[in-house]
């Protein structure tokens, strides 16, 4: 018995030393979750991958003075469309510390607000690992270190750009911005996936408990990020009436409604049909957003 | 509780602890004790009924055992398989056959209502009722003495390793085993640990994973058609291998370190050159348990080779009927029978015919060869086991011809994923070539200290770093049977 406790712990050391090395350096370097699974702050930008990859918080630090840097806490539309789940994960994570001029982004579109059944979406939330963290603001996070599976992480980025062909150069920024630029002329095109989307006046009123929520710590901006005219028409036609919907919630609770999807800016997306900004134009929008914010403000 | 949890691990670890400390006379007692609470685990409720089944075949041993009438053993041998048979068909077949009377009812005119049960299906009652009546049928043919301590009877039923899923133990084997006249033994648990690391693996790493890209094809409502749905339907084969063999293994690594050897229950081969190889390879423990139990008294009955044949065909029909409560299931069973059928009939000759072309049983490309000609049928049948019905079977297959898109990933499942799948099973491959007929504790014990090492480490980082994410958890398949 003795010796097999000895080899066991011997075993033990041999293969959690490089495990936990490894699992450091890629989800650290690679994983796009992990910087938004640290810390508490005082500004955050909410919302699924467009939010993600669209929204520089160190431009908006830049354009606004801010002492502190907003933290982009969006993840994608498996993970983080407005619920129970996402809720609970920002209450966590917002500071609060009621600094002046502060705000908060909340970024929304169709999909945020709707329930989406395909095979491996219908319900996917209630599995996600980010929200079985007993921590997600424990700086380094080392129960997710451990959890999430980072090979596969390092796998997929090594793989894309053989299968696509499709140049890119992934840059993870601890603010969560997950900036993604592609060589010119190249897209990533997504395989075929079925899916049915329907209303949720359960992910609405999650949306306007999240208003309130950070309404009590700054100043929030409903925000609808550019998309390309196909998927612009693809979302009006899965929820016509969403536009009218945001600015009846945006009145309701004296909030400012940013809608860029619906205006003619020519910007660069990294996927085909248009969903997620390059690196390049992202950067364009967040200056044209602090720009609308702060003639938003002053006229306040 | 799954092998593969928290709450596994530590019950076992429980399990050992005391089991080692305790005199040899209270070894049984512990571990019935300790299988009544993994099962109990599972569903509390169904607890008396795995007691009920093992009072029911204890009694009817001991009564076959005892009578010398002819009549009077018959008799307690048709009442153990009649009650056994009778609560496996209430839960398991009962809906089943109710809603099939029904549309045949109608189909003739009669307004019959279907009447339906609630009951979930308990766990591991087909394994553990064909166990039981494999024991009491052994009495009868006097290849046994019935067991005489109810306690380790009792065990011998609810052994927890292979209770929920097999492999199906015979009593003359696993009986004399639970004297467990055993102390802890170092050797003994690393053998066993060396099985459970190597189904770990076959789980989690690859059957697992080869479930994201079923569970995408098999769902109809996707649409995916051509190549990627044939892929699909080759990669559920694999699948159900995968998870089905590392199941087993995991339950002979549990009981190796237990000190109970049970029967080895999948060959090596992920890939088989025939029906009779498949056969001789996959579930053994229930293949050999239809074999002796159905198969044989159902051909002895007949006059000639063609009585076999057909005797062969029914006892596949049954065995496509044990798997589940379907049409799909037993034209999966059926259609196996039918290439059994061919296969004995066409054996001579297609030997001769490998060996007309200089092709010997040892030749690789005779194996690749016979390999290419048997999956396609494979294929086939797997549409049948694997999706919801009948119909959404033929749907499949009738997308699967549609070549109009070649787009080889499924709808989340990217390419890349797909190229994971195809290096992890060249690797798994490429192993079981190396092990050939041995077990992974028999192939490692050959192996110097570095090799053994150098496994461990390789499989263990596999397991951590590819395994799947929380999102895809994934019990195992034949927990469903």
């Amino acid at each position: 018995m003795k010796k097999l406790i000895r080899k066991g712990l011997l075993f033990a050391v041999i293969i959690m030393v490089p495990y936990a090395a490894l699992q450091r350096y890629v989800i650290t370097h690679h994983d796009h979750n992990y910087p938004k699974l640290t810390g508490q702050h005082q500004a955050l930008i909410t919302g699924l991958s467009r939010e993600k990859r669209g929204i520089s918080p160190d431009i908006l630090q830049e354009e606004f003075g801010m002492s502190y840097t907003p933290q982009n806490l969006a993840f994608n539309s498996a993970t983080s469309p407005y619920g129970p789940y996402y809720y609970s994960f920002l209450e966590r994570k917002y500071l609060d510390t009621r600094a002046p001029d502060n705000f908060h982004l909340i970024g929304v579109s169709p999909v945020s607000v709707m329930n989406i059944r395909d095979s491996l979406m219908d319900g996917r939330e209630s599995f996600d690992l980010i929200y079985k963290l007993h921590s997600v603001t424990d700086e380094p996070n080392l129960e997710y270190l451990l959890r999430k599976p980072a090979l596969k992480v390092l796998y997929k980025e090594a793989t894309d750009s053989f299968f696509r062909r499709a140049k890119r150069e992934v840059h993870v920024h601890d603010n969560g911005w997950v900036e993604i630029n592609m060589a010119q002329g190249h897209h990533r095109t997504q395989g075929p996936v079925s899916r049915s989307y329907s209303v949720s006046a359960r992910r609405i009123r999650y949306l306007q408990k999240t208003i309130d929520m950070l309404s009590k710590t700054g100043r929030v901006f409903l925000i609808r990020m550019p998309v390309s005219h196909d998927v612009l028409q693809f979302e009006e036609g899965i929820y016509p009436g969403f536009d009218r919907a945001m600015h009846q919630i945006a009145s309701e609770k004296s909030t400012p409604y940013l809608n860029y999807a619906t205006r003619n800016l020519s910007y660069e997306f990294s996927d085909k049909p248009g969903h997620h900004l390059t690196g390049k134009s992202a950067k364009e929008f967040t200056h044209l957003l602090s720009k609308d914010i702060r003639a938003f403000l002053s006229d306040r | 509780m799954t092998f593969i949890s928290v709450e596994f691990l530590l019950f076992i670890v429980g399990c050992l602890a005391v089991y080692f400390a305790i005199p040899t006379q209270w070894k049984w007692l512990w571990l019935l004790v300790c299988s009544y609470i993994f099962y109990g685990y599972h569903n509390l409720l169904y607890v008396p009924l795995l007691l009920f089944s093992t009072i029911l075949d204890y009694q009817a041993g001991i009564k076959i055992g005892n009578s010398a009438k002819p009549g009077s053993r018959k008799l307690w041998l048709g009442i153990s398989i009649f009650i056994n048979l009778a609560v496996l068909v209430f839960f398991k077949y009962f809906n089943f056959l109710s809603s099939e009377f029904q549309s045949l009812a109608q189909f003739f005119g009669a307004p019959v209502s279907s009447f339906q049960h609630n009951y979930m299906l308990p766990l591991g009652i087909s394994f553990y009722t064909f166990q039981t009546l494999g024991y009491s049928i052994d009495v009868y043919r006097k290849y046994i003495k019935p067991e005489r301590h109810f306690g380790r009877y009792a065990l011998y039923v609810s052994f927890f390793p292979q209770l929920v899923a097999g492999p199906i133990e015979r009593g003359k084997k696993l009986l004399p085993q639970l004297r467990l006249d055993v102390s802890f033994d170092y050797q003994r648990t690393v053998e066993g640990l060396q099985l459970i690391l190597w189904g770990l693996f076959k789980k989690v790493v690859i059957a697992d994973r080869l479930g994201l890209y079923v569970n995408e094809i098999f769902n109809l409502s996707q649409g995916h058609k051509g190549p990627a749905v044939i892929i699909g339907a080759f990669l559920f084969g694999l699948q159900i291998l995968f998870d089905f063999a590392a199941y087993s293994e995991m339950a002979i690594g549990l009981a190796r370190i237990l000190g109970v050897r049970l029967s080895k229950n999948f060959g090596n081969a992920s890939f088989f050159t025939s029906p009779i190889h498949m056969w001789s390879q996959w579930h053994i423990t229930l293949t050999s348990w239809f074999r002796d139990y159905v198969y044989f008294p159902l051909s002895k009955s007949g006059k000639n080779k063609w009585s076999a044949h057909l005797a062969l065909f029914i006892t596949f029909l049954i065995t496509g009927l044990w798997h589940g409560a379907s049409w799909g299931f037993v034209i999966w069973g059926g259609l196996h029978g039918l290439y059994l059928v061919f296969d004995h009939i066409t054996v001579t000759r297609r030997n001769e015919l490998y060996n007309s072309l200089g092709l010997d049983k040892s030749s690789s490309t005779r194996h690749l060869m016979g390999i290419l000609a048997f999956l396609p049928f494979n294929i086939i049948s797997g549409f049948f086991f694997r999706a919801g019905s009948v119909s959404d079977a033929m749907t499949l297959i009738g997308r699967s011809l549609d070549w109009s898109s070649v787009y080889l990933g499924a709808g989340r499942v990217g390419n890349n994923e797909v190229l994971l799948i195809i290096l992890l099973l060249i690797a798994t491959e490429f192993l079981n070539k190396q092990l050939g007929k041995r077990q992974i504790h028999e192939y490692l014990g050959q192996k110097p200290t570095s090799v053994r090492w150098l496994f461990y480490f390789l499989v263990t980082q596999a397991i951590l770093l590819l395994r799947l994410s929380d999102i895809e958890k994934s019990p195992f398949i034949y927990f469903e049977f």
